[in-house]
């Protein structure tokens, strides 16, 4: 299947060096009279749910461009005397929408190809105003229909990045594309297009499943590219409650809207710190989360109340995180300290006071009333007895003056550390030089670099000239094992307190 | 010297001007020394020379030369005439006569200094009186021949001259005398008697008396001296291997080696399985005639081999009960030490060639591809040893070849396995056979993949059984080679680790990774800062109990086991397990109807049947529901979440939380913030319809956590703890007193300039003399050569000539012979 699906999308790469080549000498359709062309009787076209079939029957891309060169595309208006499209290119249109919404799931390697000529954007332009009719009355429950149309509007690209070969000058000379007006404000028009079909997107009524997917997208592509891109808010509180990571997700969007559009979002903070809890990091989407929620902090401008509140919260949510969530939020919050010296209080005060409980308030929603900033890091000395090396190592920020710069920790999932820890070496290969990377690694908190790549590491050492070692010594290390006879598979270790018997064969 | 002091002068004098040398000074600068004016450098050569000559010039002529003959005769060399000779050695050998005699002579030492012995100030003969009486006073008593002096007289002399007194007496009869004697005798012996028994009193009311005034006196005096100590288990120890050192050092055994051991036992197996085989044999072929020593043999070795079994088991159960089994465990700890330090050696090149990235499966489709070939020879072998017995257990074992004939051989013996795998193992100790060790590593492999399987199956009595063996037996076997057991344990947790990312992520804890887990912590310490083997374990573990699906109480008390295994990993070393606690919060919410916080791991139910699953809604009262849980079903079956099940899982999770609660107490500053959250939670936890027990373990567990939480309120500010910064060393000014700036200033550092320089002086005045003496002996040899040439040119130039003339001579007589030959033939 995979194959097919590659030797279709080679096909279409051809397809569209040939399309390319036609465009360029623009002289071979001039030879027909122009006017015969909008004057002659239609040929027979297919209807709409045909042309669809067609679509899903067709494998490669010519078959295609065969059809639509035998059509009549463009008629005279009676009245205006403009040029029109014809009924044929009317259940053309209507046909790629039914085929794009239909019941059945289009691959991916396919929609591109069919974007390489659908996409074009003299014919996206009649696409899309079918397409956003289409859209308003799609129900939730098509979920086929939602990815095949978001995997296709994915490969329409915006004017701005790549304007598109028209596809209608390879079968007619007179189109309304070719008038002086439209000419001048293509641009102009083609966003226009761009925008109201995204605009329809997002107002409809998407499926549950694509948003995880739409979210981060329209993040990353789209808003930038609208006109409004404060429109796309009301999408995105929308898509707010539905649970703690599209939240996360949809502000990390109105984020990018504040930022980078001037949008006004009031308590945009106080969102995001109620979003933080420690279920999120269980999530198999943490790396985007920890990335979010390392771009929301990341401005020096962010008052010292949202700081601290947010260095207790997060300290709080290391308490119940798993291993490889760990690693980041101590960057984070070390980072935080280091970005934001005001709030270098929690982790250090000159006149240590005494204090009765903890003064900060986990369940507190306002940011205000957190009292973080009388509260100190002790968190940090739990994580400090952390069973993982590393992140013990990490915790012990708080015993050190701080660093001046920030560093950046990579996000590992916890088979990339679990890997990492298989392949440390053990019983004696190259034992001490390993302890000794290891040491820098932990101590001298550079891992902005270092702690991801130990393995470039390695040979800048070796080429350090005359202070290198000459030659590494081996020193065995012994793998420690139990001096004592193990008890039974079953039986507790542990001193119990007065637990009773639970347990049974 | 004063003669020769002239003598010296008038030769100075007589030098030759023309071989004196002038220094002559261009500048005079006042102040300085100036050296000699003038020298005379021939005359110093010369006198260097001779000096030499006699010194270093002795040497090199005795250069190679053993020994010297020294004359010692007495005036030979000086020309004395024969009288004088003699008269020198005759006085010679008297003084050497006096010498010998009067070595011995103590008289003599005397005149010239009085030497007395003291003791205390008095000369040791005074005090000899004393010591004489006080020593000899029973002796005189006790033995009959001793008696005084003057009975001697009377009765051994009887005569002699007699005095007057004797005259009168002599007219005593002599049996009166007699009497007399003995009467006085007698009498002188009491009085002795008396004096000593008095003497002996008084000492003795003395000590008594002392002693009172010490006891009354010892509670105002300090302790001086050593102190009585009161004794205690060494000092017992010690006393008895002081006075009973004989008893202990009676020649038993000596205290064999690790190698001579197992040689023993392997011998001892022999010579069981011989005794057996002959045995079997006989009752075999009735015919063959069998002594009754070997059967009582096969049967004693059996039993002691049980008994010793036995007593091993006890030793180690005792270890495990007090923990006190210091040399016990000393004793393995050390044998493991070196047994790890020879493997780690010979390994050395296998771990280079193979990568890490490896799985059980691989490993052990390694060791079956090396043993397919020798497959087919071995079956036979199987056979022929399985047809002859049947009926009891062999003494020695050969290794099998492959897992299929392990698992055979142990289904065999299926009753007695742990005789099996001890044989095994004391079969093939390393020391025994080359290539031992490699079967014992395939060993190891074996049973790890036995443990595995077991671990797969069924959960029963008899599994559990069989895996606590294979533990046991993997520990014994990971003495030999740690690294390979360390290798194989590893490749078993990637392999878990590997199945759960591929398919069953969210799938809850099979018993086959809780036993590993467990497995794990028996055989290496888990408590290190980081271990090979225990670190990924520990991110097994954590995975597995975050990311399992929990959808029912089975599953939930399957998960709790698991955290139960981690809590066994860091109960000694009280390491925090975040994963753990938010299991354990997000688990308690289970048991709560109206939540006062979101679960905190994945995983948990959130719609509302299935999230109040240990909410215990109706009343049981049926005893059934403190049974302990039944693992093999939990394991086995799918149950039905019935409100017993509920029950019992709910005490497992309070008897967890508990553990967790003892084992963070000493988290000061965190504790609350840990455990604030349990204690609302259980407090909101409904205990109307729990069992009474239940109950009572809710409020023990909700009491002692308020407690802990109530005496670590106090927190106290994080603040850096400042180190002191090291000053920078102030110097004291030094001042000068007598400061003058003409003079070049005296300072600590000057002397050490002198002495350096005085130094190079030395050393540079030492090089120049070392030079001309290699000079000089330069010098030496190339005369001593050119003499030796000279010598031999003249003595060939002798022989030359000597050679010439005769042959001149030769040739005349040759000439005139010819001459005369023509002469004649004319």
């Amino acid at each position: 299947m995979d194959d097919d699906l590659d030797q279709y999308f080679h096909s279409n790469e051809k397809e569209e060096d040939n399309h390319s080549e036609s465009d360029s000498d623009e002289e071979a359709p001039d030879n027909i009279d122009a006017n015969y062309e909008l004057e002659r009787a239609e040929p027979p076209y297919k209807l709409s749910a045909d042309f669809a079939k067609f679509l899903h029957a067709s494998e490669y891309p010519e078959d295609i461009t065969k059809y639509l060169k035998s059509l009549k595309l463009f008629e005279k208006d009676a009245k205006t005397a403009d040029i029109v499209p014809t009924k044929s290119l009317k259940s053309v249109v209507s046909g790629f929408v039914h085929y794009l919404l239909g019941v059945k799931r289009i691959q991916k390697p396919v929609l591109r190809g069919i974007a390489k000529i659908f996409g074009r954007y003299d014919i996206y332009h009649y696409i899309s105003q079918e397409l956003v009719k289409a859209i308003n009355n799609l129900k939730e429950s098509r979920t086929s229909a939602w990815f095949n149309l978001f995997n296709f509007l994915q490969f329409v690209p915006h004017p701005m990045d790549r304007v598109t070969k028209p596809l209608f000058r390879q079968f007619c000379i007179r189109t309304p594309f070719t008038e002086k007006a439209t000419k001048k404000k293509k641009l102009v028009w083609i966003s226009t297009d761009f925008d109201s079909v995204w605009m329809a997107l997002m107002n409809g009524q998407i499926s549950e499943k694509i948003t995880l997917k739409l979210i981060p997208y329209i993040t990353q592509n789209v808003i930038s590219r609208l006109k409004t891109p404060f429109k796309s808010a009301d999408f995105f509180f929308k898509m707010f409650d539905k649970s703690d990571y599209h939240g996360i997700l949809s502000l990390g969007a109105i984020f990018r809207l504040i930022s980078e559009h001037n949008f006004e979002y009031p308590k945009f903070y106080d969102k995001v710190y109620s979003l933080t809890n420690p279920s999120l990091l269980y999530m198999s989407q943490k790396e985007a989360i920890l990335t979010l929620l390392d771009s929301f902090l990341s401005s020096t401008h962010i008052p010292t109340y949202i700081v601290g509140s947010f260095l207790k919260r997060l300290s709080r949510c290391l308490l119940l995180a798993p291993i490889d969530a760990q690693e980041p939020i101590l960057g984070l919050i070390r980072n935080l300290v280091i970005r934001h010296p005001n709030c270098s209080d929690v982790v250090h005060r000159e006149q240590p006071q005494t204090v009765y409980d903890d003064p900060f308030d986990n369940t507190e929603t306002d940011l205000h009333k957190t009292k973080a900033m009388e509260s100190s890091l002790w968190e940090m000395k739990l994580l400090q007895c952390h069973w993982n090396q590393s992140v013990r190592k990490r915790a012990h920020f708080i015993d050190k003056s701080l660093q001046k710069v920030e560093s950046y920790v990579r996000f590992r999932c916890s088979d990339e550390l679990f890997s990492v820890n298989m392949a440390k070496s053990f019983g004696g290969e190259d034992g001490e030089a390993e302890k000794y990377r290891k040491l820098q690694d932990g101590d001298d908190d550079d891992e902005g670099v270092g702690r991801g790549a130990p393995e470039a590491k390695k040979p800048r050492r070796k080429g350090f000239g005359k202070f290198a070692p000459k030659h590494e010594e081996k020193i065995v290390r012994a793998v420690g094992i139990n001096s004592e006879v193990p008890r039974g598979i079953l039986e507790r270790n542990v001193a119990v307190v007065d637990a009773p018997k639970l347990w049974r064969i | 010297m004063g003669i020769s002091a002239k003598k010296n002068a008038q030769k100075q004098k007589k030098i030759n001007p023309f071989e004196l040398k002038f220094n002559k000074s261009k500048h005079d600068i006042l102040g300085r020394k100036k050296g000699a004016q003038v020298g005379a450098p021939t005359a110093s050569r010369k006198r260097a020379h001779e000096q030499r000559e006699k010194t270093l010039g002795v040497e090199f002529d005795r250069k190679n030369k053993i020994s010297k003959i020294v004359d010692k005769r007495l005036g030979e060399r000086e020309d004395k005439t024969e009288e004088e000779k003699g008269a020198m050695r005759f006085t010679e050998e008297r003084v050497k006569n006096y010498k010998r005699a009067s070595k011995f002579n103590l008289a003599d030492d005397q005149d010239e200094e009085e030497v007395t012995l003291t003791h205390k100030g008095k000369s040791l003969s005074d005090i000899e009186k004393y010591d004489k009486s006080m020593i000899s006073d029973s002796d005189d008593d006790e033995e009959p021949g001793n008696l005084g002096s003057q009975m001697v007289r009377i009765a051994h002399f009887g005569g002699g001259e007699k005095t007057a007194e004797e005259m009168v007496k002599e007219k005593i009869s002599r049996e009166d005398m007699i009497s007399n004697l003995i009467a006085k005798t007698k009498l002188a012996r009491h009085e002795k008697q008396q004096q000593k028994d008095e003497l002996e009193l008084m000492t003795e009311s003395l000590d008594s008396k002392y002693a009172a005034l010490m006891a009354k006196m010892k509670a105002s005096f300090r302790p001086t001296g050593r102190q009585q100590l009161e004794k205690d288990d060494y000092d017992r120890l010690a006393i008895t291997l002081k006075t009973e050192a004989d008893a202990r050092a009676t020649p038993a055994d000596r205290k064999l080696s690790e190698e001579e051991e197992a040689l023993k036992e392997k011998e001892r197996l022999d010579s069981l399985e011989a005794a057996r085989i002959s045995k079997s044999n006989a009752s075999l072929n009735s015919r063959s005639h069998v002594s009754a020593d070997a059967d009582v043999d096969v049967d004693a070795g059996a039993k002691a081999d049980s008994r010793k079994l036995k007593a091993k088991n006890a030793r180690f159960e005792v270890k495990f009960d007090d923990d006190g089994g210091l040399i016990d465990g000393d004793v393995e700890r050390s044998r493991i030490l070196k047994t790890s330090g020879d493997s780690d050696e010979e390994e050395d090149d296998d771990d280079d060639v193979d990568d890490e990235e490896e799985d059980l499966d691989d490993l052990m489709e390694d060791e079956e591809e090396l043993e397919d070939s020798e497959d087919e020879e071995e079956e036979e072998k199987v056979k022929k040893s399985e047809k002859s017995l049947e009926t009891d257990l062999p003494f020695v074992f050969e290794m099998p070849k492959n897992y299929k004939k392990f698992c055979a051989l142990l289904e065999k013996h299926s009753e007695s396995m742990d005789l099996v795998l001890e044989r095994l193992v004391k079969c093939h100790h390393p020391s025994l056979k080359e290539g031992n060790k490699k079967r014992l590593n395939k060993m190891f492999l074996m049973v790890l993949r036995w443990f595995d399987d077991m671990a797969k199956e069924e959960v029963t009595m008899q599994s559990v059984k069989e895996m606590n063996l294979a533990q046991a037996t993997m520990f014994s076997l990971m003495k030999f080679d740690i690294q390979y057991g360390v290798r194989c344990v590893r490749a078993l947790i990637r392999q878990h680790w590997k199945g759960r990312q591929e398919k069953n992520a969210k799938s809850p804890a099979s018993f086959g990774l809780i036993s590993a887990i467990r497995l794990v912590s028996g055989l290496f310490p888990v408590a290190e800062q980081w271990h090979p083997v225990v670190v990924p374990a520990f991110f097994l573990a954590t995975e597995a109990l975050c990311s399992a699906k929990i959808p029912n109480l089975g599953v939930l008390a399957r998960q709790i086991q698991l955290a139960n295994a981690i809590v066994e990993y860091v109960a000694e070393s009280k390491r925090y397990v975040p994963e753990l606690v938010a299991f354990a919060r997000s688990a308690l919410l289970l048991a709560v109807t109206d939540k006062p916080e979101k679960f905190s791991t994945n995983g948990f139910p959130i719609s509302v049947p299935h999230s109040e699953m240990l909410c215990v809604k109706e009343k049981i009262s049926d005893p059934v529901a403190l049974q302990p849980i039944s693992l093999g079903s939990i394991f086995n079956e799918t149950l039905p979440d019935s409100p017993s099940l509920k029950i019992t899982v709910l005490r497992a999770l309070l008897s967890l939380i508990q553990h967790l609660r003892v084992m963070y107490t000493g988290q000061n500053e965190t504790y609350n913030i840990v455990f604030e959250p349990f204690l609302k939670t259980l407090n909101a936890i409904q205990t109307e319809n729990l069992p009474k027990e239940v109950q009572e373990e809710l409020e023990t567990l909700i009491a002692s956590m308020k407690a802990e939480i109530g005496a670590k309120r106090r927190l106290v500010h994080l603040s850096l703890v400042k180190t002191e910064k090291s000053m920078l060393k102030m110097l004291e000014p030094r001042f000068e007193w007598d400061f003058d700036p003409e003079r070049p200033h005296k300072g600590p550092k000057d002397d050490k300039k002198k002495l350096v320089k005085n130094l190079r002086n030395e050393q540079r005045g030492a090089i120049k003399e070392l030079r001309k003496d290699t000079a000089f002996l330069a010098r030496k040899q190339m005369t001593s050569v050119k003499s030796k040439d000279r010598a031999r040119i003249a003595a060939t130039k002798r022989v030359m000539g000597g050679l010439m003339q005769q042959q001149g001579e030769w040739n005349k007589e040759k000439r005139t012979a010819d001459v005369e030959k023509k002469k004649t033939k004319k």
